[in-house]
């Protein structure tokens, strides 16, 4: 094979440590020109970190980059763009308001001493117009009135074209292109790889990887697993490497069922048909008290957007909600707290907690009604207040140096069990848990899983998500699989089967 | 962590005490006549109003926004009722002219509140709208001042009891006192901190964030409109240009006392402490006869020098932190080591 020296790109024993987590453990990988090197892993594996790295957005605790021979302990961003790395990102990062030449030229503007000759940059940008993967932009104006889709391949098409890189990132950049402007990119990408240039593709969908990538990475849980030729790969085995020993969790499985409580009749959360436009459709779903639901879905595949629709952030469109047999449409997130869910965010530090508040106030702000010193008068009893923190701290065994220390002080994993705590102290009838496991380290998952199977599901339903199907296996009564907004399978608990979920999750069902 | 950094961080959180410390024992070696009795009740009279609308603006900065209105509601709402009392409705008694003073800023505040929390205005641009609406209002109505009306009236900012004290000094610290409660051990006072140290996590907690934001707009108004009747009696009158430029100082005491422009960091006690600060300075300057325009150019000084005090506290507290966590990386290695 072709391998082009000045293109390659060697990763040795890089490692990378987050305050609590080990994003990445020793990895070794060398990306050489003339291949398109396809990256793939669940959530939280680590890719983002390794992309981070290769692009100069954070720095390797440990390891060396070396690029063409030339050795780097870390990389920023001017640096990773001198050695002409590209990274086109998910979300597309474009000015709405430039006007197409601009957006192609911006920041190396065509100039002498400072002024911008238009002129010369609107000639120049005719004859790239035509390139096949920009056609559909021919004739639009601006940005803003691009689809994110037709954005990205512009962002792709500058970073090749005009800003030569030789070493291109495409961190799941298909996700957000419509099937039509993905066959562009595919033969675009094979094009470039032909005329030696290495492409490191990242993406969820493992037919991708096996469609257009000439060699695969696995990452599991921050390790290269490894590292082979896709030509004689099949799906099974792929899924094999990404999930790991799928033994394992089935007998996980197994020893939970035997601890396993009663699920009690009553109906909790019902859902009737919901429906909202261009998120979610027809969503049919009944959730007894006692009873743990993950569902189970790709980023995109609508499960967010479901969540805000119940709890009151958004609204939805047709269909009915039931909690506990009374027909509820929430308009807000107190008016759901009221009406009996609480909710955990995906987003930990925008959406769950208040930084500069300290944990025990972080802990009962959901729940300050309960703590007054009379019904119905708006003044806390502080004795209560500080006996309810205390408690939580204890069951969830947070570590904090004092009841008032800043939240935003705490690791990760501590900050997540301040999120369940506060939704733990409020004793609702459902728990809508968006990603409660998400990027915090085992030891602190492990005892969120177990706080969420054995406290929360007591007293109440639980809807739950979770970066990794394996949390959802090893606590949950039943798994639901949703694909572009569309429930497509159920799963019981007796039935899991962790590489029939993930098909299923790509969408590819096999009986 | 080491005593040391514990008393570190206290000083720091109450920096603006330590100040006012220090620039009083300056001043009684600097400023002769500094520290009498008089002076001192003067310092805590001359501060009463002022401190209503630091009280009002902090509350308004706890949430992360800003409320320009409270000088202009400080002049119209005690105008207005005033107007009423002696020209046109003279029946509404004086006792009632103290009531509709303090409900008109209410309403303003309620004005500014429902605008932003249901139309979505931009808070700054709201109360800058209303900063000069009632301005204007208030000259066009009043183009001469009014200097007598009922005694009841000005009691409020004129009056003097016990020891010579004015009742103003006892309204301050009354109302600081309980706002300091308000803050501290009621459930909109933790709501208010909630909703200005992450609006969005307060929301998905079940705070009702529009009510709170609402609310602090109408407690808002009520100060300014508190700082007006005592004004008003004060100085045995009102006029259209009460309380012109006062929300800059105003600003200048919340940020001394602490509270942070990003919002969910502050207290009252440090709200106080910025406002007295700011009436020494005033006072030992007059006594020490500096130009009056040099004074006002000192409190512009004094802005910027919080604005720097804001930035400097948090640099100072992230690096008490750190040398803390080396210590304690440091112990464990040693343990380790052995």
């Amino acid at each position: 094979m072709k391998v082009k020296e000045n293109n390659s790109l060697e990763l040795k024993n890089i490692s990378k440590l987050y305050p609590g987590t080990i994003a990445l453990r020793n990895i070794n990988l060398s990306i050489s020109g003339g291949y398109i090197h396809g990256i793939i892993g669940k959530n939280g594996a680590g890719k983002s970190t390794l992309i981070n790295i290769i692009s100069g957005l954070t720095y390797p605790s440990e390891g060396l980059i070396s690029i063409n021979g030339k050795e780097y302990p870390r990389l920023s961003r001017i640096l990773s763009k001198k050695e002409n790395i590209a990274v086109i990102t998910q979300e597309p990062q474009l000015v709405p308001e430039h006007t197409i030449v601009e957006a192609l030229f911006s920041p190396n503007y065509i100039q002498k001493n400072g002024i911008i000759n238009w002129k010369k940059m609107k000639e120049k940008s005719v004859s790239m117009l035509n390139s096949p993967l920009l056609k559909k932009i021919k004739g639009k104006r601006a940005i803003r009135d691009l689809t994110i889709s037709e954005q990205q391949l512009l962002l792709v098409f500058k970073a090749i074209n005009l800003e030569g890189a030789n070493i291109i990132i495409l961190d799941e950049t298909t996700a957000s292109l419509t099937q039509d402007d993905q066959n562009l990119l595919y033969e675009f990408i094979i094009n470039q790889k032909n005329m030696g240039k290495s492409i490191i593709f990242i993406t969820h969908r493992m037919q991708e990887i096996l469609d257009i990538c000439d060699k695969v990475s696995v990452l599991r849980d921050g390790e290269l697993i490894n590292t082979i030729s896709t030509k004689n790969l099949n799906m099974g085995e792929l899924s094999s490497y990404i999930i790991g020993d799928s033994k394992l969790a089935e007998i996980d499985s197994t020893d939970r069922k035997k601890t396993k409580k009663k699920i009690s009749d009553e109906t909790v959360l019902q859902l009737k048909d919901l429906s909202k436009m261009g998120d979610f459709m027809n969503i049919n779903l009944e959730i007894k008290r006692g009873e743990i639901v993950g569902l189970a879905g790709l980023r995109g595949s609508g499960r967010t957007e479901l969540f805000n629709s119940i709890i009151g952030i958004n609204n939805f469109d047709t269909g009915v909600l039931k909690v506990k047999n009374v027909e509820k449409k929430f308009k807000s997130p107190s008016e759901a707290l009221a009406g009996g869910i609480a909710y955990l965010p995906e987003e930990r530090d925008r959406e769950g907690i208040v930084n500069e508040l300290g944990v025990m106030d972080n802990l009962v702000l959901s729940c300050l009604k309960k703590l007054c010193v009379f019904k119905n008068v708006g003044i806390i009893k502080d004795s209560k207040k500080r006996d309810l923190a205390k408690n939580l701290i204890k069951k969830l065994s947070i570590k904090t140096i004092s009841l008032d220390q800043k939240v935003k002080d705490l690791s990760g994993g501590n900050k997540q069990k301040v999120v369940v705590g506060k939704i733990l102290s409020v004793m609702p009838d459902i728990f809508i848990l968006d990603e409660p496991t998400k990027g915090i380290d085992i030891e602190a998952k492990n005892s969120i899983l177990n706080i969420i199977e054995k406290d929360l599901s007591r007293e109440a339903g639980i809807l739950i998500t979770s970066p990794g199907l394996g949390d959802l296996i090893k606590i949950c009564d039943r798994i639901i699989v949703l694909l572009n907004g569309e429930i497509v399978e159920e799963v019981e608990s007796n039935k899991f089967n962790e590489n029939k979920i993930y098909l299923a999750m790509q969408g590819k069902i096999n009986s | 962590m080491s005593k040391f950094s514990k008393i570190s961080l206290w000083l720091i959180e109450n920096m603006i005490w330590v100040i006012l410390l220090v620039y009083v024992v300056i001043n009684i070696f600097v400023t002769p006549k500094f520290v009498t009795y008089g002076n001192i009740t003067n310092i805590f009279y001359h501060s009463s109003v002022l401190s209503m609308l630091v009280l009002a603006q902090g509350l308004v900065l706890l949430l992360g926004y800003m409320d320009l209105s409270i000088e202009s509601t400080l002049a119209f709402a005690p105008v207005i009722s005033v107007l009423l009392l002696v020209k046109y409705i003279p029946w509404i008694t004086p006792v009632g002219a103290i009531v509709l003073t303090l409900l008109l800023g209410c309403l303003v505040g309620a004005f500014n509140g429902t605008m932003i929390t249901r139309f979505g205005i931009n808070p700054f641009l709201q109360t800058l709208s209303l900063l000069i609406i009632l301005r204007g209002i208030v000259i066009f109505l009043l183009p001469v001042s009014i200097f007598e009306f009922s005694d009841v009236y000005s009691a409020p900012g004129a009056l003097r009891t016990i020891f010579n004290i004015p009742v103003a000094v006892f309204i301050m610290i009354f109302v600081f006192i309980i706002f300091h409660f308000v803050l501290n051990k009621t459930i909109f006072g933790r709501h208010l901190i909630a909703t200005g140290g992450n609006n969005l996590s307060a929301y998905i907690s079940g705070v009702n964030t529009k009510r709170v934001v609402f609310i602090t707009f109408v407690i808002s108004g009520l100060l300014a409109a508190l700082a007006g009747l005592i004004m008003a009696g004060r100085q045995q009158a009102v006029t259209n240009a009460m309380g012109d430029g006062m929300v800059f100082e105003s600003f200048a005491g919340a940020i001394l006392g602490g509270v942070s422009l990003k919002g969910g960091v502050g207290k009252v006690s440090g709200m106080l402490g910025g406002v007295l600060l700011l009436g020494a300075i005033d006072n030992s300057l007059n006594l020490l006869g500096i130009n009056v325009f040099l004074i006002y150019a000192s409190k512009g000084l004094l802005i910027f020098v919080a604005i720097v005090l804001d930035q400097a506290k948090v640099k100072l507290k992230n690096y008490i932190y750190y040398r803390e966590d080396m210590r304690r990386f440091k112990e464990t290695k040693e343990i380790a080591g052995v």
